[in-house]
């Protein structure tokens, strides 16, 4: 039962239905009160209201729309819809800034005469409208506001926790413009009672200032989150070196060969190529670990939502011939796949041409080495051989291999086993 | 405890396999061995060159560990391996069952990915103890911590979901003991039983999961085929493997 109703609470559905209620009394409050008592200040913020009831009911229908399953349409889902409107709510926000903001401008510069007289040498000022407002209507006024901007913040509050709660960007930047809402309220509040109790109706004003400020600042922190997720901008470069470092600690992935990250809604999307030797269903416990892994690092960051798609990759095989001079004798088996490593280019009568594929011999293959040190230089040359392998091997042909463009190295061991068959074989 | 480290020195492949080994060594201050062939029936001078040679390699590829070269007799399969003995190189545990084999794959560091605990498979046979017999020791004198792993098939018959009920009472003596043998050793430990139908995905993605450095196993006397080791390293599994050789481990 608790669980159910802690549920219910958390709904986005029912936060967004109590802050329809609660612009529906106000808007019933505000008109009733201001058109009995003739307040254009409590009858104009009840207008005000009404357009935000019209704003929850596109909130609610966003959420619908963003909640739906992703699907070959759409196969990040809809939540980037929630970004569109947070650009909206950054516009709006800026937009009530900028009103807030020149009105109380505009008020200041009221009780400062010589700025203003200075200031309509060259430009004419707008008619400034104090608070219309008489003794008689303070109480009034002053309840329905105080009242009205207690309920604004409380469901600010509501809205932006159960937002973050549940993942829905919408919600919390519809929050964030209740807040804004409430906090202008009581602007008003202070200007009222800057008048009634202190005789300083110019206090609303810079306050007025204040608050414009909060309101670009937050105003600003939609637009740019709308924008960046819109944009499909990266999480970030601190959080794709983390992944990236993760990814490298762990056992199999030799190199993160391609990383790519971005923003759904509030889910995080990452994209990765991941370069490993191991065969396909290692491949698969890899991926597994890897999810494992990014996880807690992804909720740690904020990212409570987040999915993932990772492939694999072998390394690049970087394939290249090498030869060994070996020496066989006329009854020696040339598939054996090991003999003795030649102690000159002279004394090679066989070459064990091997292919070499990401640094591993991958196929061995045995030919007969005549003639002269020239002659067998030109036979590894038309094998393509890059590097010859022997136990020692003379100077002179050490020019001819130089010349040709062929490396050499001296074997460690005496007896080669290019395939590694001597674990298997008995001398 | 291991005393010797050994890999066999190859011409062109093994250098992962020596690093390990070289790493692991010092580590464990104990002696890195290469082992390498010679084939040069009885020629003294070539015999010699091998040697330097194979302790070129040595040097440069496992720095800082106390090291010999050591010609080879035989094939692996049949040379002679001193007791206490450990060989690490890729594909050597299917050739030598006697001996107790680590298989690095690609590693050539043994917390070249970070420092990580011995992951120890536990089930209700004696494979199981000979395995923490060698791991615990393992681990305590690498100074990490150890990791116990079962996994049990479902009991239908027990109500709850939560895996530790449906431990089976031969297995659940041998985490026990394998416990207190962690806690004697002074070694840290923790346990994570899962109930998994696919064991050696399971173990493979626990062990890659919970970034363990090395899996330690053995193989169980009853098992005709498809020993757990032998198939996760025909899986290629990336997090090296120390088969416990057949005559460790015994009490």
């Amino acid at each position: 039962m608790i669980a159910r109703l802690r549920s219910l609470a958390l709904s986005p559905y029912t936060a967004m239905g109590l802050v329809i209620v609660m612009y529906i009394a106000k808007v019933i409050a505000k008109m009733a009160i201001g058109s009995s008592i003739n307040s254009p200040t409590i009858t104009g913020d009840g207008y005000h209201n009404s357009s935000d009831i019209a704003e929850a009911f596109l909130v609610i229908a966003i959420l619908v729309f963003a909640r739906r399953q992703a699907d070959d349409k759409y196969p990040f889902g809809r939540k980037n819809a929630e970004s569109i409107f947070q650009l909206a709510v950054g516009v709006l926000l800026g937009s009530m800034a900028l009103q807030i903001g020149f009105r109380s401008l505009r008020g200041l510069v009221e009780y400062l005469p010589p700025v203003k007289h200075a200031l309509e040498r060259f430009i004419t000022l707008p008619a400034h409208e104090p608070l219309r407002m008489g003794p008689e209507y303070f109480w009034w006024v002053t309840g329905v506001m105080a009242v009205s901007a207690v309920l604004s913040v409380l469901a600010s509050w509501y809205q932006i926790y159960v937002g973050r709660h549940s993942g829905h960007a919408s919600l919390v930047a519809d929050g964030q413009e209740t807040r804004g809402d409430g906090v202008i309220e009581l602007v008003v509040l202070v200007g009222v009672l800057g008048e009634y109790l202190l005789g300083a109706p110019w206090l609303e004003y810079p306050l007025g200032l204040f608050v414009a400020g909060l309101l670009v600042r937050t105003g600003w922190e939609n637009l740019s989150d709308g924008w960046r997720k819109l944009l499909q901008r990266s999480i970030g470069a601190e959080h794709e070196a983390a992944i990236r470092d993760t990814a490298l600690e762990t056992h199999g992935v030799l190199a993160v060969a391609e990383l790519k990250t971005f923003q759904a809604g509030d889910m995080a999307v990452l994209i990765m190529k991941v370069t490993t030797r191991c065969g396909a269903q290692a491949a698969l416990d890899i991926k597994s670990a890897l999810a494992a892994r990014i996880g807690p690092y992804m909720a740690e960051s904020g990212f409570d939502e987040w999915d993932h798609y990772i492939r694999f990759d072998k390394p690049e095989p970087a394939r290249r011939r090498i030869a060994y001079a070996v020496t066989l004798g006329p009854d020696a088996d040339i598939l054996a796949g090991r003999a003795p490593a030649a102690r000159g280019l002279a004394d090679a009568t066989h070459f064990m041409v091997c292919d070499v594929e990401d640094g591993r011999i991958v196929r061995v293959k045995t030919v007969a080495a005549s003639g002269d040190p020239a002659q067998k230089v030109r036979l590894l040359q038309d094998k393509r051989v890059s590097e010859l392998r022997a136990f020692a091997v003379e100077d002179a042909a050490l020019q001819t291999l130089s010349a040709a463009g062929i490396a050499y190295a001296d074997t460690v061991t005496y007896l080669v086993d290019p395939a590694g068959a001597s674990t298997l074989v008995t001398t | 405890m291991f005393t010797e480290i050994g890999a066999v020195i190859r011409d062109f492949s093994g250098r992962t396999g020596l690093a390990y080994a070289g790493d692991l060594a010092r580590l464990m201050d104990a002696h890195l061995v290469g082992y390498v062939e010679h084939g040069s029936s009885g020629d003294a001078a070539a015999q010699a060159q091998v040697i330097r040679r194979a302790a070129h390699v040595v040097a440069g590829t496992a720095p800082g560990a106390r090291s010999r070269v050591r010609l080879m007799t035989d094939a692996v399969a049949q040379m002679e391996i001193p007791a206490g003995a450990l060989l690490v190189g890729n594909g050597l545990s299917a050739v030598r069952r006697d001996v107790s084999v680590l298989e690095p794959f690609d590693e050539p560091r043994v917390f070249g990915r970070g420092t990580g605990e011995v992951m120890i498979p536990l089930g209700a046979g004696q494979s199981g103890r000979r395995a923490f017999r060698v791991g615990i020791p393992l681990a305590a004198r690498l100074g990490v911590p150890v990791l116990f792993w079962h996994a049990t098939w479902k009991d239908p018959d027990i109500g709850t979901d939560f895996p530790d009920a449906h431990v089976s009472p031969a297995a659940r003596r041998t985490i026990t003991d394998a416990q207190d043998s962690a806690a004697a050793n002074a070694v840290t430990y923790r346990t994570v039983v899962e109930t998994a139908d696919a064991v050696v995905a399971g173990l493979s993605r626990c062990a890659l999961a919970e970034h363990c450095a090395l899996v330690v196993m053995a193989r169980g006397r009853q098992t005709a085929a498809g020993h757990y080791g032998e198939t996760l390293l025909r899986r290629t599994l990336p997090v090296p493997l120390l088969m416990v050789g057949d005559g460790e481990g015994r009490r």
